[in-house]
């Protein structure tokens, strides 16, 4: 498609002077896709899993005015190259120099596009699937080729793939926003460990920094590597990256609390326990629909739903009355 | 009494209050504060049975000098008695906001002596948690029929959304089961309510701050939930041109609850009264709450009886139709069928009554049609009328769009093309929508608990 290949270059490649927005350390890559698009030779860009890694591996793919029919972009850690493609891998040494570019594809694509087309990209970028880096490539190839439309194509077979995983990691925000549990930790501040099924700390950070503006407080999530940092006052948060050991030693956190928490975690319970209306659970429902918004894959980490002591006022209102006469068994 | 035995009691004696939303008002962080709130609402956890757990739900007290039948609470009821010191009830609120347990307060009340006396002793609490404990999340508090019409102001300053139960479909059946209220004593608070919101926002727009309806967000990208919390749903319903967020009474508006079950009213009943309480008072919600008979009163239905979750559900399938779609109350139940169809929901059952108006051309159809097509709704329709403008329509476009095509198969045609094997039939769609739906869990379940269903 060299019309849409045209339209969505840099403004400097299509002038030939594509180069010089590019670093030395990533010169030789376009060099290497230019050779495989010159032979006609298949090719697959491995790209750090991140939404710069992506969008600066489709800028170096505009850069070299490579064929997106037969340029693949993926994972650097998860490729698995087809027959007869050539292998490309953009080196970690390399990956804070995809920065610049992927803001530029950023920019252009806001301008160009509007926010309804950064907004997909930015949630499809955080999600854990296999296919991203492609689905994202593909889509951003389309947008500059389409323009505002894109937002409206909403049957297009690139959009629906856009949509589909944007959706799936808007879906994951909102579950990092209800059942995210913060501890007040013996030596000040709060902490929250949690573990979602995409990269949600920092699309979901605002949120937190908004609510609890006012506290110190650091959210971990071990699986991604990913932690937030709040500090009381400020308005926005800090993210950062932490390699394995230090996720696991921040982890080790999360139990150590005191009595008071503990206090607060049980009435929790308690107060959750007595919230359940007799007559309308799953035996009566045929089938358990808390599961369908609270899926068990999140009960470890939910206070409410851990084994604590029942107060003896437990469960009195759904218990069936008699009418008068009874002695009363509490008081103000 | 420690504070978790409190808890213990108030929040069982709060539950089967149904609402627990959060949403109608969005408040930004404030200095020294703590907490914000969003429109969109949040709901941190799910009971048992399901429902949501959003806010904090519990009484204030629940010793109570009214005998209301159904009541756990009443005067006569032999129950444990507790009551929140406004310093406890503060001070659990913002460890469970901290924690992110949930988004802020609903806080109703047996009545304790009299109901004035009863929302003192509530705006102390939620002063206490505003102005001592800073409190700037949500809170919806219960207004008691019978309070004067200053101590309502006051309560409206503090909360975020207020609401004065119905309790029942009718005067009489209030008047049977509820002998300490009338019908009057519950509804002069949502009119006074209602006339309180309607002049602060003519006096809000007296002063300039209003917000143009133009540069609110308009309803052209149909993204994947990005923004769709910002697009308005609804279909001629005047829309305030003040944000929420300006005002200070009541910002997030009144709702109201009503049992259904206990006493004998009809659907159709109960969805007119719905209808003339949304235009009559502005309400945002209409909750009804299902009975649980827990008490032994010959005015009752006995203990045991199955709960009736499926009525429930129908009447918010039908009130869901009534705010999002444009449907009367009229419409989906008449004065010969006063029942909503147990087997149907009210959208299908009205389509199959309809089928003149049927099929349905997806590429010409206005907004308000696609509505109606069983199958479509807001966002799919508004969706469709997105991707016709840049491409001509096919069944398969229609499933990547997330129309639930198992329903609107035979109600559409895509570019002038019929479904084959559709068939738009009122006998073969009854039975196959009767069919599909008896052979759910859902229905095996009830159908145990509720006996067997006569169809038609």
């Amino acid at each position: 498609m060299p019309d849409e290949r045209r339209r969505g270059s840099f403004p400097s490649s299509e002038n030939g002077q594509g180069e010089e927005v590019v670093s030395a350390g990533l010169r030789g890559i376009v060099e290497s896709l230019v050779a495989a698009r010159d032979e006609g030779a298949p090719v697959v860009l491995g790209v750090p899993r991140s939404m710069e890694g992506v969008l600066g591996g489709v800028a170096l793919t505009y850069l070299a005015h490579s064929d997106p029919s037969s340029t693949r972009v993926c994972d650097r850690k998860e490729l698995q190259p087809g027959l007869l493609e050539r292998v490309l891998l953009v080196s970690e040494a390399s990956e804070d120099e995809l920065v610049p570019l992927a803001r530029r594809v950023w920019q252009s694509l806001g301008q160009r596009c509007g926010a309804g087309c950064t907004n997909r990209i930015l949630y499809a970028c955080a999600s854990d699937d296999p296919n991203m880096p492609q689905v994202v490539s593909r889509y951003v190839r389309l947008s500059f080729s389409l323009g505002r439309t894109v937002t409206t194509s909403l049957a297009h077979a690139d959009v629906l793939a856009i949509d589909t995983l944007a959706r799936q990691v808007s879906s994951e925000c909102e579950k990092t926003r209800q059942f995210a549990r913060f501890s007040h930790l013996p030596s000040g501040g709060w902490f929250c460990s949690f573990s979602p099924r995409a990269n949600t700390l920092p699309l979901c950070a605002q949120h937190f920094s908004r609510r609890m503006r006012g506290d110190r407080f650091c959210m971990l999530d071990p699986i991604h590597g990913v932690a937030v940092f709040h500090e009381a006052g400020e308005r926005t948060a800090r993210v950062a990256r932490l390699d394995p050991g230090m996720a696991r030693q921040m982890g080790e956190r999360a139990s150590d609390v005191d009595a008071e928490e503990r206090k607060f975690q049980e009435m929790w319970a308690t107060f959750y326990r007595s919230m359940e209306l007799p007559g309308r659970d799953a035996a009566s429902r045929g089938y358990d629909l808390r599961i369908q918004f609270m899926p068990k894959r999140l009960w470890d980490s939910l206070p409410e739903l851990a084994k604590t002591p029942a107060s003896p006022y437990a469960g009195w209102a759904s218990k069936p009355q008699g009418t008068l006469g009874q002695q009363r068994i509490g008081s103000a | 009494m420690d504070a978790m035995d409190k808890l213990a009691i108030l929040a069982e004696a709060a539950k089967f209050d149904a609402a627990c939303t959060s949403s109608g008002v969005e408040r930004g962080p404030r200095k020294g504060d703590v907490g914000d709130a969003r429109a969109a609402g949040c709901c941190h956890s799910f009971a048992p049975d399901g429902r949501c757990i959003t806010l904090l739900k519990v009484l204030m007290s629940n010793a109570c000098s009214y005998d209301c039948a159904y009541c756990v609470n009443r005067r006569g009821a032999s129950c444990p008695r507790a009551t929140f010191s406004p310093k406890e009830l503060a001070e659990l609120t913002i460890g469970f906001y901290k924690r992110n347990y949930i988004e802020g307060l609903f806080l109703s009340s047996g009545v304790l002596g009299t109901p004035d006396e009863t929302t003192e002793r509530m705006i102390a609490c939620l002063r206490t948690l505003r102005q001592d404990y800073h409190f700037n999340g949500y809170i919806h508090a219960k207004v008691i029929p019978g309070t004067s019409p200053e101590l309502v102001r006051r309560l409206g300053l503090l909360a975020d959304r207020l609401s004065s139960n119905v309790e029942l479909p009718s005067s009489a059946s209030l008047q049977a089961l509820c002998p300490d209220k009338d019908s009057r004593a519950v509804l002069a608070p949502m009119g006074q309510i209602a006339r309180g919101r309607r002049e602060e926002e003519s006096r809000l727009l007296a002063q300039g701050r209003g917000a143009s309806l133009a540069r609110r967000p308009a309803s052209g990208d149909m993204g994947p939930g990005l923004g769709g919390a910002a697009l308005r749903m609804t279909l001629n319903k005047s829309r305030s041109a003040v944000p929420n967020s300006h005002r200070k009474f009541a910002p997030a508006g009144q709702s109201t609850q009503l049992i259904v079950g206990a006493s004998p009213e009809t659907d159709r009943q109960i969805l007119r009264l719905s209808e003339s309480l949304y235009k009559k008072f502005d309400l945002k919600r209409v909750f009804f709450s299902a009975y649980m008979p827990m008490l032994s009163d010959s005015r009752l239905p006995e203990p045991g009886t199955p709960v009736p979750l499926r009525r429930e559900h129908r009447l918010y399938q039908a009130d869901w139709l009534m705010r999002y779609y444009d449907f009367s109350p009229g419409e989906l139940v008449t004065e010969d069928r006063p029942w909503l169809d147990l087997d149907l929901d009210p959208k299908l059952a009205w389509a199959i009554a309809n089928l003149d108006r049927f099929p349905v051309e997806v590429m010409t159809a206005s907004l308000e049609t696609l509505l109606r097509v069983p199958g479509i709704g807001p966002v799919g329709a508004r969706r469709i009328i997105a991707a016709r403008r840049t491409q001509r329509l096919s069944f398969d476009d229609l499933a990547s769009l997330k129309i639930t095509l198992k329903r609107a198969r035979p109600f559409v045609t895509c570019c002038g093309r019929r479904d084959r094997g559709s068939v738009l039939d009122e006998g073969y769609l009854r039975r196959k929508a009767v069919e599909d739906a008896r052979s759910t869990r859902y229905s095996h379940a009830r159908r145990e608990a509720e006996g067997q269903l006569s169809l038609f």
